[in-house]
């Protein structure tokens, strides 16, 4: 059970990585999400990219990123991903709430002893 | 919303799961090709390459089971597998097949038409408007306690008794003897 919770969290903020990834970079095929992930985390993140497509069509699913067929570098066919209005402001949302978790989070880490008295 | 407008999604690409299925695997043909280029381009021999790549992406068949546990309506798809399979191996067993078929029917047909002829004499009430005031009339003699009418005490009883609204003889079979089968509207 405790695996499946640590997925649950992973699944969770992959999802706004790789919105936070579109909103910077626009549209973008699911090879050079990975990539960009892989880069801004600096490999810490051990992922395997593959884990990456259920999360795109979950939020596909969801109205938050659309998709279409475009060419690639090498001029191959693939599926190249990109924000929707509704993805935006979901990652408004989400943004705001990952930084007021962050800062309470940050509050407990920093409170001492004294300042409790 | 956001559930219901995935469910459609869903629904949806129930309908079109082939072509689901194909998306992905060309998406994820895409997604290591581009890798091994990448691969190359750092120096490692092609081979080797596409290797690495794929090892990076994880285990594809176990992303294709999460993308399409994802994807689809997972228990419908599911179900429709498990008949099919079930068909199959009933077909591959024709005979056992066959004779679980007629020992069911045998036990349906047996137990339902056991049951609708005691429905039919048991527990239907008689097809009259009030069926809890029908009565059997019996005589009573010096010789026997319950005992049949004579065709001609029924004709009396019929024309002469009051308490009845009507009054029916019924000939019983074997018996030869008459008995009365009357409605009673007086009620007591």
């Amino acid at each position: 059970m405790a695996t499946k919770q640590k997925t649950d969290v992973l699944q969770g903020t992959l999802a706004l990585m790789v919105l936070k990834t579109l909103d910077v970079l626009g549209s973008l095929h699911g090879y050079g999400i990975a990539r960009r992930i892989e880069q801004i985390s600096g490999g810490l993140l051990a992922v395997n990219q593959g884990t990456l497509y259920p999360v795109l069509l979950k939020l596909e699913q969801e109205g938050a990123i659309a998709s279409e067929w475009g060419a690639s570098e090498n001029n191959r066919r693939a599926r190249f991903y990109r924000l929707t209005r509704e993805g935006r402001k979901q990652l408004q949302v989400e943004t705001q709430d990952w930084e007021q978790t962050a800062a309470i989070i940050a509050r407990f880490f920093e409170a001492k002893a004294e300042d409790l008295s | 919303m956001k559930s219901l407008r995935r469910f459609f999604s869903r629904l949806a690409s129930f309908a079109t799961r082939r072509t689901q299925d194909e998306r992905l695997r060309e998406e994820i043909d895409e997604h290591i090709a581009l890798q091994t280029d990448e691969n190359i381009r750092a120096g490692l021999p092609p081979v080797e390459a596409r290797r690495q790549a794929m090892l990076k992406f994880g285990g594809v068949e176990a992303i294709k089971q999460e993308y399409r546990a994802a994807r689809g309506l997972l228990f419908v798809e599911n179900f429709v597998q498990d008949v099919r399979f079930a068909l199959r191996s009933l077909r591959r067993t024709t005979g056992l097949t066959a004779f679980v078929v007629i020992t069911l029917a045998l036990g349906i047909g047996m137990t339902s038409g056991t049951f609708s002829m005691v429905d039919a004499l048991v527990f239907r009430p008689y097809p009259v408007p009030h069926p809890s005031s029908v009565v059997t009339l019996a005589s009573t003699t010096r010789d026997s306690s319950f005992d049949d009418f004579s065709y001609r005490e029924y004709l009396d009883i019929r024309d002469k008794a009051k308490s009845y609204d009507g009054v029916v003889a019924q000939r019983r079979y074997g018996s030869g003897r008459l008995q009365r089968r009357t409605r009673d509207h007086a009620a007591y």
